[in-house]
């Protein structure tokens, strides 16, 4: 059975559990001492000033004083404790969500913006760190405290403890008014504030996007009516708050009124000495404080609770693609077969509709055919971002998803056609693919695919920073350097996904010759639109709508006059669509 | 007169609806006011009436470039006899709120939130008779939670029995042609405009059914047929309007049939009045239930040990699900939850009512309004 949300928290702070109790102690103590005070006080004030005790007087002082001296101390080694805490318990947190969040598939990142990732891993897990920090250790002292002092009250005099607990009952009413109000809200503010997170990072991510389309203004006032939104859902949620604590506060005030009316009749009617009444009076005082502080930390559990859940469901995520533990390991021979494999993306239309090919080691393979017709999609089954829905992926004859992830992807390399390149030096960005690649490796990576000359141009060659204040590479240069990556990796299966599309005709002759060092030995597949690029595949398939149309090599399928003339010869297709197009409408009219 | 506890306490009622995202709305203070204008018309007293208890706000959700409005009736606090009325009537405003403007667009969803939605069959029917007086049609629910409740529509195919078997009237050999028609459609929707396209299943002596294309209208237009069978090589029989009311339940819309068809991406589970969903690997232990013929056994329990060596053996498991005891636990948990399975001392058989359970397409209200056009 799946554990409670309490239970999970519990479970999350459990390695922590002996510096809880510390900590636990440490208040404990210092509750103690603070019941002590007034008692001290109210001999001062009652009996050693009226009665002009000089003795007693220094003595309740000395005392007071190192009570306070004892207290500073505990609460000095309370609140380091509670830093040590809340600092693990962040990083733990984040940790491991990050782990989790690096586990989950494609999908996720696809159906999600960065900056709402971000708020949950930042901002949520801080809430809980807050609650598991101060929260949870506020609300057993309160607790405690509440009860030591209604037990105090009550060994003192009864009558006064049944008036100090008779106005608990409107406190208990007060929580159930606000608590669903306040979560409420504080479920929207984490909402507001992730929408926020998602849209800076989806603007700053499209800048250029932005100023080319002259979007500036139109983001810009986007964003303030969201913080506008924020601010008014933050103001409401404060107002709730502070209407309630304002109301915890008078519904204190009036149970101390009522204590200090009973307790006022008595002293003047002889029941009650003057030095109890002050006792008296400095408890129903503290006992309306831990009450007033649990309505605190319940206003402070509802927007924590809220943050909990958020990071819960990021943790509770399965990973589309699960990785067997006891998985095949070892060095790939790349003999990959695709037999009648299916797949959709969640929820969407059939994307691979039974499609069936084999490529053997050394083999290059292409597929063509228009957008949209599952060309990536077979990417991304190959390097498993994504499991087949039917049918089998059989690599070296056996089901993909009986090796472990970490295997496959270790001898697969992809070369998109949108380049990433982290922010750093250029050899680092070579080196991603082998860490521990040595620079005679990544010279000779970068030889292969034709960067060396122009790294060895740039001032610092190798060492050259990449970012927005280094050095800036054009297209065909980005292109290169992920080629480099890929190929220092000497992988087994090399998907190249529109890998030289967007370049012009000279940087992509650099890129094919590159890419032809890169294809020896090893099973690659290309995904292209040009012809020139995949012309000279060992076998092309043309896809058409998730469905395999034909495999072939290039004069073949030319000759069959089927789709993939029709993409490659415009005129002949234009031609045969206008005699279709001729026939059907003859065939109408004569209907 | 004994009164039923549960229903003699005030339910409080959380009522969303989002609508349709827009690039162009601008949440401005015009509408803002005028929101709380019309929301100030609408609200009432309700029990325990808090803060903004019962009266609507206006909320926005930025995705991407499109702006999404939220409109909620919150913390709607009601006793029975007054339920109805006042569900109605924040079904009324969001209905006037989207016609004058105030939204991004019409309703997408109608999200209702309130303590153990799910099984609360009675809740469940005053609201839907409050659906039905404030939009004048009928409503089904999806349970998105156990508190959380979808209103939508839903069209029932067949048995879930029969989709587990494929031995119904829809059936995925038929998917090419389906979807070789759609897609043409939808490239020449001003060619076909004044003709509606749907199909007849038939039960036929093999596995498969028979599909017959067929089109109503007006009159019969063969050019529309030499059109359609040039292109998708599928020839689209006339029905004549007068049959085809008649003779209703018998044809199919495109898209109906295509998701009924469908073997991937889940299943939509109607129980009575509540449709669940059922993710491929749940649909996967299903399976687990029947036997070689698939046949579902319907009054045997299976144990954890037999359940484990059946799940390790199933084709109709994902093989990196196989062997995962977690895998197994978890989905039947979530079974059991669901009301398809039912466990005693840990052995787990199919719900009684499984024969009973429907195979449906569940829509969201702006989708259903969509594929309705």
């Amino acid at each position: 059975m799946r554990e409670s949300l309490w239970g999970r928290v519990y479970h999350i702070a459990s390695p922590y559990k002996m510096r809880m109790v510390v900590s636990m102690a440490t208040l404990l103590v210092l509750t103690g001492l603070g019941l002590l005070s007034p008692i001290w006080m109210s001999i001062l004030i009652a009996e050693a000033l009226p009665g002009g005790d000089r003795e007693l007087f220094i003595h309740c002082i000395l005392i007071l004083a190192g009570i306070h001296i004892i207290t500073s101390l505990f609460s000095f080694i309370y609140s380091y404790q509670m830093r040590i805490l809340g600092g693990r318990l962040v990083f733990d947190l984040r940790r491991r969500m990050y782990d989790h969040l690096q586990k989950l598939s494609l999908g996720y990142y696809e159906s999600r913006s960065s900056g709402e990732i971000i708020s949950r891993m930042m901002n949520d897990v801080n809430a809980v760190t807050s609650l598991l920090t101060g929260t949870v250790l506020n609300t057993v002292i309160s607790s405690f405290k509440a009860l030591a002092l209604i037990g105090v009250l009550f060994y003192y005099n009864v009558t006064v403890a049944t008036v100090a607990i008779a106005v608990l009952p409107l406190h208990f009413l007060g929580y159930f008014f606000f608590r669903a109000r306040i979560s409420h809200l504080s479920w929207q503010s984490s909402e507001k504030m992730a929408q926020i997170y998602g849209k800076v990072s989806e603007v700053f991510g499209a800048i250029k996007m932005v100023k080319s389309h002259s979007g500036e203004r139109r983001e810009s006032r986007s964003l303030i009516s969201q913080m506008r939104e924020s601010y008014e859902i933050d103001l409401h949620s404060g107002n709730l708050s502070k209407i309630w604590g304002q109301a915890t506060g008078n519904i204190s005030y009036a149970g101390e009124v009522l204590v200090m009316l009973v307790c006022g009749f008595a002293v003047l009617g002889q029941e009650l000495t003057l030095q109890k009444y002050i006792m008296l009076m400095s408890y129903v005082a503290m006992l309306y404080a831990p009450i007033s502080e649990l309505i605190g930390v319940v206003q402070q559990i509802l927007p924590a609770k809220v943050g909990i859940r958020r990071v819960f469901e990021v943790l509770d995520t399965a990973p589309e693609v699960v990785d067997l533990p006891d998985g095949l390991r070892g060095t790939l021979r790349g003999d990959i077969e695709f037999r009648n494999v299916s797949f959709a993306y969640a929820q969407g239309d059939q994307v691979l509709r039974n499609v069936s090919f084999a490529a053997q080691n050394g083999e290059v393979v292409a597929f063509v055919g228009p957008s949209g017709s599952g060309k990536t999609t077979i990417a991304n089954l190959i390097a498993r971002f994504y499991d087949r829905n039917e049918g089998q992926i059989l690599i070296d004859g056996r089901d993909i998803q009986e090796y472990q992830l970490r295997t496959l992807r270790d001898q697969t390399s992809m070369v998109l056609q949108e380049t990433y390149l982290f922010r750093g030096t250029l050899l680092d960005n070579i080196r991603y693919g082998k860490p521990d690649a040595t620079m005679e490796e990544i010279e000779t990576a970068a030889r292969q695919a034709n960067a060396h000359e122009f790294i060895c141009t740039l001032p610092d060659g190798y060492r050259s920073i990449l970012g927005s204040n280094g050095t800036r590479l054009s297209g065909g240069q980005r292109q290169r350097i992920a080629i480099a990556r890929a190929l220092i990796r000497d992988p087994k299966i090399l998907i190249l996904d529109e890998a030289t599309s967007a370049l012009d005709t000279v940087s992509e002759a650099k890129v094919q010759e590159a890419l032809q060092h890169l294809m020896k030995d090893r099973t690659t597949f290309v995904i292209a639109h040009r012809l020139s690029t995949i012309k000279n595949a060992d076998k092309i398939v043309v896809l058409n709508e998730g469905r395999v149309e034909g495999i072939g090599s290039h004069e073949a399928l030319f000759a069959e006059d089927g789709l993939y003339r029709e993409l490659y010869d415009p005129e002949w297709a234009k031609k045969r669509s206008t005699l279709r197009e001729e026939r059907i409408r003859r065939l109408a009219e004569v209907a | 007169m004994i009164m039923d506890k549960r229903n003699a306490m005030p339910v409080i009622f959380d009522i969303t609806a989002h609508c349709e995202p827009s690039a162009h709305f601008k949440f401005t203070r015009r509408i803002r006011n005028d929101f709380d204008v019309l929301a100030g018309e609408y609200a009432q007293s309700t029990w325990m009436l808090g803060s903004y208890g019962g009266k609507a706000r206006l909320q926005t959700d930025v995705q991407g470039i499109g702006v999404a409005t939220r409109m909620e009736v919150g913390r709607l606090s009601l006793r029975q006899g007054r339920r109805k009325g006042l569900v109605q009537n924040a079904f009324e405003f969001f209905r006037e709120a989207c016609a004058k403007g105030l939204g991004s667009g019409p309703v997408e969803r109608i999200l209702m939130g309130f303590p153990n939605a799910s099984d609360r069959p009675q809740e469940r029917e005053l609201i839907r008779q409050a659906y039905v007086e404030a939009f004048k049609e009928e409503c089904a629910f999806l349970s998105r939670e156990q508190n959380l409740l979808e209103l939508g529509h839903c069209t029932v195919f067949q048995s879930v029995v029969q989709y587990l078997r494929e031995d119904g009237l829809y059936h995925s050999a038929h998917r090419d042609n389906i979807e070789q028609v759609q897609r043409h459609l939808h490239q020449e929707v001003g060619r076909y405009e004044n003709h509606k396209f749907y199909v007849r299943p038939e039960k036929a002596d093999g596995p498969v059914p028979k599909l017959d294309f067929c089109y109503t209208g007006d009159r019969a237009d063969r050019g529309v047929e030499a059109y359609i069978e040039g292109y998708t090589e599928v020839c689209p029989e006339f029905v004549d309007p007068v049959d085809f009311r008649r003779d209703r339940s018998r044809y199919v819309r495109l898209k109906d049939y295509e998701r009924a068809s469908r073997r991937f991406g889940g299943l939509w589970v109607l129980q009575g009045d509540l449709v669940r969903f059922l993710s491929p690997p749940q649909i996967g232990i299903l399976y687990l239930f029947f036997n070689e013929d698939l046949q579902p056994a319907l009054d045997a329990y299976f144990s954890w040990e037999q359940l484990r060596a059946l799940q390790e053996g199933s084709q109709h498991i994902d093989p990196s699900l196989r062997y995962s005891p977690t895998f197994l636990e978890v989905v039947l948990e979530g079974m059991t939850r669901g009301g398809f399975l039912v466990e005693r001392d840990g052995a787990y058989r199919l719900s009684p009512n499984f024969a009973g359970f429907q195979h449906v397409s569940f829509y969201e209200l702006g989708e259903y309004g969509r594929v309705n056009q």
